[in-house]
């Protein structure tokens, strides 16, 4: 049956997140789904519209899901991607700000799909033993009302947490010393969870104590994003190593997510359920990770690094294709990160001289 | 390797101006053969351009050092009782060939010693121009010597410094008094269409302007300015240039770009297109983009042939949007102005241009063209007058 209403297909997509992340691929359902999906986004979203029409790609023409443009995540900053009339906006997310100034911005008028998505990855990824408490390193929904991360976190420790969950970051900033005080008097097993760089200061906070923990037998930990300008870096080994060294958990029980404000999926190791580290993030069944070329936009080989980009049915309301920047390879059972392309270098004398332009505009 | 600098000097001493200026014509010449060994030597080491695009800028590029225009520019250049500095610090910058081989031949031509620093995306094209010279004339190939070192050698009198500002200020602030400093910083170039233009011809030349090292250079046109009094005339314009770029791709190919600049310039496009800018773009790949009036926050215009079309309500539009690019206007390629070269300077002249050009000659600038308002010699001369 062809499927032209969100409703209709958002159904169907509901079903199959439900079904959870540990079934077949299933082909055939993805390519239905994703190009019935790209046909309503054609029809409902302009900008997502203007860019297929630009890059010569329309309903008519398409004949694989692989054919999608993806959306690079700059255009975000650019223009509204939504299906949806702005009135019917009901949430909004942020992408962390740049120097650039601009930031990404994922508008939503329903988290249903969204929820489900996360919950089904978190859940399976981190909660198969759920309840458990949650100790986040990051503000909550309240205070941070356009993160997705505080979202999730919110949402996750709603479903899976033994309460609302502790959230340790506030507009004032937060106290290392309340979190180190909760964590070494837990005797419950804890879900610690925060960014990179929330971690390092963790652990900082804990040296300058001369201070280690022994979380309880059963604690696992969720990092996720770069830390990158935000605080000292550190290679994703070493912190990890770091944070097993000062919260007392072995290495396996630190799970690595990644994750991105552009999609409504999110992507994890099965380093805790297989009880030995791995550095493979498992795509769920609803969505396609490729690594591809940035010239040709064709995948590369197996194994090969290329550029990351991810076709997520979760994301109805906006696109369902964008391309990262980060660098990956595909290997059997998901994708490896492998760093990121960062800004292409100037490699001429040439300056940008777009500001300047801005300027002499605004004269 | 620490160069021998007393060899050095010893070779540049020993090699009289007339055998300079004979040694570097020879060298130059066998550079636009559309044999030489070193251009296709040049065109295996260098990925960031075609063998095509390279072969063109060095036929057209190099066709100016001959040894009448050498010859030219020394009586222009050089009056009285003129020396050039003993030993020249040269700090290359950018991925130009052209513009390194320049570098290199103006300091040996006024009779200088010349330890040379390769730029980080170009330790190919002053080597092979050694060893060319080597070819040419032995004895002033010895005055030569290339390095990837990033010291400034101590008994330097003079330092020609190619690079962001940063570098020539930080380079500037570390030579020692008395060193002769000549400092290019970061420079851009841009083409303006007027009233007058015949559209087909001027897009086509553009188009080999913005062609010619993919827009990688400070000669290259980072903006294209196309008079508005005929409101259709812009994105008429835009459909010849893009006409053009579609047949340059073919005929001089782009070089080859890493993931982060395809990924750069998909972004612009996405962007560009996303908000419904007038955009044309290639069919496959990255290999061109035109877009009608530029939003000012995309960035590095003009690169690797992706360019916008900004209309101008006539030169009062121009002057306003040249002056957004003082100081660091370098070249103006016009054509359609007739009758206006009096305002056109004046418009360069406050950008802090220092050349107005046809289309299609902004890469290929003359042999005497005084680079940032200098001479091309003559700030490393010295002379004494007598009397």
């Amino acid at each position: 049956m062809k499927l032209e209403r969100r409703d209709q297909i958002e159904a169907e997509i509901l079903q199959w997140i439900s079904e959870g992340v540990a079934g077949p691929p299933d082909e055939e359902r993805f390519e239905h789904l994703a190009v019935a999906l790209f046909e309503l986004q054609f029809r409902e979203n302009a900008a997502f519209r203007s860019i297929s029409e630009a890059f010569g790609c329309s309903p008519g023409k398409l004949t694989s899901w692989r054919e999608i443009p993806p959306i690079p995540t700059g255009a975000f900053k650019e223009a509204r991607l939504a299906c949806f009339p702005a009135e019917q906006t009901r949430q909004v997310f942020l992408t962390s700000g740049s120097t650039l100034g601009a930031r990404g911005r994922l508008e939503l008028d329903t988290t249903e799909l969204y929820e489900a998505s996360l919950l089904a990855t978190l859940g399976h990824y981190l909660c198969p033993d759920a309840p458990i408490e949650f100790a986040v390193l990051a503000p909550d929904s309240a205070q941070a009302p356009d993160s997705s991360l505080s979202f999730m976190f919110d949402r996750a420790a709603r479903r899976f947490g033994r309460g609302p969950g502790r959230f340790y970051l506030t507009p004032e900033g937060w106290s290392p010393g309340r979190v180190i005080a909760d964590l070494a008097e837990a005797s419950d097993p804890q879900l610690v969870a925060g960014t990179a760089f929330a971690f390092v200061h963790l652990i900082d906070a804990l040296a300058e104590r001369g201070q280690t923990l022994r979380l309880p037998a059963g604690t696992r930990v969720m990092e996720t994003g770069g830390f990158k300008g935000r605080s000292r870096e550190l290679e994703r080994e070493e912190l990890h190593r770091a944070i097993a060294q000062s919260l007392g958990v072995p290495l396996h029980r630190i799970v690595n997510q990644y994750g991105m404000c552009e999609l409504g999926s999110q992507f994890y190791e099965d380093s805790l359920r297989l009880g030995h580290n791995s550095n493979i993030k498992h795509v769920p069944p609803w969505v396609r990770t490729r690594a591809v070329s940035m010239e040709t936009l064709e995948d590369v080989e197996d194994g090969e690094p290329g550029v990351l980009i991810h076709c997520d049915l979760a994301n109805t309301g906006s696109v369902t294709t964008v391309q990262t920047s980060d660098l990956g390879r595909i290997v059997e059972g998901g994708f490896e990160i492998l760093g990121r392309i960062e800004g292409a270098e100037a490699r001429g004398c040439s300056i940008a001289a777009d500001a300047l332009l801005g300027e002499a505009r605004a004269r | 390797m620490s160069p021998d600098v007393e060899a050095l000097r010893a070779a540049a001493v020993a090699t009289p101006l007339k055998q300079r200026i004979d040694a570097l014509d020879r060298c130059f010449r066998v550079w636009q053969r559309p044999d030489s060994p070193w251009l296709q030597e040049l065109s295996a080491g260098v990925e960031l351009y075609s063998p095509q695009a390279l072969r063109f800028a060095l036929r057209h590029g190099l066709a100016e050092w001959t040894g009448e225009a050498m010859h030219r520019l020394i009586r222009e250049e050089a009056h009285g009782r003129w020396r050039g500095p003993s030993l020249t610090a040269v700090w290359l910058g950018g991925s130009i060939p052209n513009a390194s081989f320049a570098a290199l031949a103006l300091p040996l031509l006024v009779g200088s010693a010349v330890i040379a620093k390769t730029a980080r995306h170009d330790r190919v094209s002053p080597t092979l121009f050694q060893r060319s010279l080597r070819d040419a004339d032995p004895t002033l190939a010895a005055a030569l010597h290339v390095t990837d070192e990033n010291e400034i050698p101590a008994l330097a009198d003079a330092m020609v410094v190619y690079g962001s500002d940063a570098t020539v200020s930080a380079l500037r602030s570390r030579c020692a008094a008395g060193v002769r400093f000549v400092g290019h910083g970061h420079k851009l170039s841009a083409a303006a269409v007027g009233p007058d233009a015949e559209l087909e011809q001027a897009a086509g030349a553009i188009a080999i302007d913005l062609s010619l090292f993919d827009g990688r250079g400070c000669l290259s046109p980072a903006h294209i300015f196309v008079d508005a009094s005929d409101s259709k005339r812009p994105e008429r314009f835009m459909e010849l240039l893009c006409d053009a770029l579609r047949k340059l791709a073919v005929e001089l190919p782009r070089g080859r770009l890493d993931d982060a600049e395809h990924a750069l310039l998909r972004e612009i496009r996405a962007r560009l297109a996303a908000v419904g800018h007038p955009l044309d773009i290639s069919p496959h790949g990255t290999d061109w983009a035109v877009w009608l009036n530029p939003p000012a926050e995309l960035g590095r215009p003009g690169l690797l042939r992706h360019v916008g079309v900004s209309p101008v309500a006539g030169l009062t539009g121009l002057e306003a949007l040249c002056s957004g690019l003082a100081p660091h206007l370098s070249s103006l390629a016009v054509c359609g102005w007739d009758r206006q070269e009096p305002v056109l300077t004046s418009i360069v002249h406050a950008a802090g241009g220092s050349r107005i050009c046809e289309p299609g000659q902004l890469q290929l600038p003359r042999l005497n063209w005084r680079h940032d308002g200098m001479g091309a010699i003559e700030p490393l001369l010295r002379s004494v007058e007598i009397g």
